[in-house]
């Protein structure tokens, strides 16, 4: 093994879930004739939650898994901290191998290493905020003085400062989300698991919470793995996105990847109605210098305005309407790299990359 | 003709069972017997010896901590109806039996439940268990009580504590099994133990159903210690089996009369029981 996959948080190899009583047939059905899950559920009497998905997750980077109901995102998730053992495969924490750990091994790696927040906030509602939030280091029998250190910096952190002894029935939704989420960051776990925190939110509080946890993240800086269903919220939050169907990992990479080059019809669909005013950057939509000026020699190409690699199609529409131009330059290292015309432009908010606009 | 003497031969062998035991363990049985009995005739003295006054006063303050003003003087003015009526010895006799009835009950129902709700192996013995105890008239298990421990106190215990820990044990089961899936989920998820799990999780969200699981106990108790004074249960029991013997009717209806009062009270104060808890 590398060194580099040892300092990985999160590193998943050809993870396989199969549910049912007859896992092992079907799993070598699947591996030996690569059946389909169709003829798993009519044969085995099997579902196949998660099939053969490898990935990996940087330290600090917020990683969303996507999917419709049903393609095996919260499943994915619970391999992580092994609430769901694996079919076939391995998990990969900080690079120890989570399937050979002991029970006791486990438990602590849950409490220390792992955060989880869920989507019904899952508080125990016998006990108060403050022991809410405390639990896991109830649970490892921390010290008094410790833990409540702890717990009041957690709820700083999502701002419910003075609720300390409110109970979770006195709580609206999205103030049991942020004791939630309180409580998956008082034992300042390496690793966060969140499945579909705000998805039960209406989506003014849900549009809050995001932006509370992108404050928290930043301040933070913690390894997340973020499962929802909203394509907007995994646009906003992620820094990549994995895309699931049927429990097969569809697509890996950067918001501006997943909208610009979907990997097959499946993934576009789904892309398909998303804006692309903050996530397509000038160098999509703009022609190399070279191509434009041996199309267009005699053009003036000096004072039209400079927009820099990586300013998106918003700040572009905005300098092209208040410059009142037709044509904008895109300078890298203080030279011309490319040019973007109203066509390009237009046809890039469109959806369209450069490639498909045929003529300046 | 086979089927005439087959009939004959299982009698027999229930017969032979039921002495084998009382000569097997006649050592055990009459050790067992003798402790329970006077476990009973302990909790008896101790209940009669400070005058009735006091302990009308006392039940009527457990009363009030556990539901309220009206409990407390319903409770001290039911006490008193069965003083003034001679039938004090008889409920406190009653009452003794009961408590010790229902604690027996419990001690075993309570840990059984939660083992049950978590071991599927066991849950698969227990259920058909109770559905046994549960629909066999308890008139059945008198007979052998009797010959095995003796026309006793301890008879009657026996007798009682096996009707009344059905109810225990199932609504315990029941209550651990319907502590919120996504409550034990997150438990696992922050790193806890099943004994930590069950502890400061399952115990407290089922906490209300097993209440009523000894609630049921405590009231099924009653009844049936009222039928065991057939066989040496004393108290009230043994007051209703001599009335209807002599056909006096009064007396039946002041010793029922008794007995719904004394249902009453144990019901309200075992159900107000957590209130204690709670701080006004």
């Amino acid at each position: 093994m590398n060194n580099q996959s040892d300092s990985l948080p999160v590193k998943c190899q050809h993870l396989w879930k199969i549910f049912g009583l007859r896992e092992e047939e079907a799993l070598s059905a699947c591996l030996a004739e690569g059946v389909d899950k169709d003829y798993c559920l009519s044969n085995f009497d099997c579902i196949i939650g998660v099939r053969d998905v490898s990935f990996t997750i940087n330290q600090g980077e917020i990683f969303c898994i996507m999917g419709l109901s049903g393609s095996g995102k919260s499943t994915l998730l619970r391999l992580i901290n092994r609430l769901i053992k694996p079919s076939r495969g391995t998990v990969f924490i900080n690079g120890e191998d989570i399937g050979t750990l002991r029970k006791k091994e486990l438990h602590l790696l849950r409490n220390d290493k792992i955060g989880m927040v869920f989507q019904n906030p899952a508080l125990w509602p016998h006990r108060n905020i403050r022991k809410n939030i405390s639990f896991g280091l109830e649970v490892r029998k921390i010290d008094k003085k410790v833990q409540n250190q702890a717990v009041d910096r957690a709820i700083d952190l999502v701002k419910l400062s003075g609720y300390e002894n409110y109970y979770p029935k006195q709580l609206s939704g999205g103030m049991q989300q942020r004791v939630g989420l309180a409580r998956a960051l008082a034992s300042d776990p390496d690793i966060l698991l969140m499945d579909e925190p705000f998805s039960a939110l209406d989506p003014l509080i849900r549009r809050k919470l995001q932006d509370q946890f992108l404050d928290i993240s930043s301040i933070m800086n913690k390894t997340t793995l973020f499962i929802t269903h909203d394509l907007d919220e995994a646009i906003r939050l992620g820094d990549r996105i994995a895309i699931m169907k049927d429990g097969v990992l569809v697509q890996v990479g950067t918001p501006e990847e997943i909208v610009t080059n979907p990997a097959d019809d499946y993934v576009a669909d789904f892309v398909a109605g998303i804006s692309r005013l903050h996530l397509v950057y000038a160098h999509k939509v703009m022609y190399p210098v070279e191509q434009y000026q041996s199309l267009y020699p005699d053009e003036n190409l000096v004072n039209i305005p400079q927009v820099g690699n990586d300013d998106d199609l918003y700040k572009l529409t905005d300098i092209m309407v208040e410059s009142d131009v037709n044509k904008l330059a895109v300078v890298r290292d203080g030279r011309t790299i490319g040019i973007i015309t109203r066509r390009s432009l237009l046809r890039g908010i469109q959806g369209f990359t450069i490639e498909d606009v045929d003529t300046p | 003709m086979k089927t005439k003497n087959f009939d004959l031969i299982v009698d027999q062998y229930l017969d032979r069972s039921v002495e084998w035991v009382d000569e097997t363990f006649s050592v055990h049985l009459s050790i067992v017997s003798g402790l329970v009995n006077s476990i009973v005739e302990a909790l008896n003295k101790l209940l009669l010896m400070p005058p009735f006054y006091i302990t009308m006063i006392l039940f009527g303050v457990l009363a009030w901590k556990t539901s309220g003003p009206f409990m407390a003087f319903f409770t001290f003015i039911g006490l008193l109806f069965c003083y003034v009526m001679n039938l004090w010895d008889a409920t406190i006799g009653t009452l003794s039996l009961v408590l010790v009835s229902t604690s027996l009950a419990l001690l075993i129902a309570i840990p059984l439940g939660i083992l049950s709700a978590l071991v599927d192996s066991i849950s698969k013995v227990t259920r058909p268990l109770m559905d046994f105890l549960q629909t066999m008239p308890p008139y059945v298990h008198l007979i052998p009580a009797l010959i095995l421990l003796g026309y006793n106190r301890s008879a009657a215990v026996f007798t009682v504590s096996i009707a009344a820990f059905p109810p225990a044990l199932r609504l315990t089961d029941l209550g651990i099994r319907q502590v919120p899936v996504e409550q034990v989920e997150a438990g696992r998820a922050f790193g806890a133990t099943p004994g930590q799990i069950l502890l400061k999780i399952q115990l407290f969200s089922a906490f209300s159903t097993i209440m009523t699981g000894i609630n049921q106990c405590l009231m099924i108790a009653l009844s049936m210690s009222v039928i065991a004074g057939m066989i040496g249960g004393g108290g009230l029991g043994k007051e209703v089996y001599k009335a209807l013997s002599s056909l006096q009717i009064d007396k039946s209806i002041d010793t029922g009369l008794a007995i719904v009062l004394l249902a009453i009270i144990l019901d309200r104060i075992s159900q107000g029981s957590p209130n204690i808890f709670k701080k006004n």
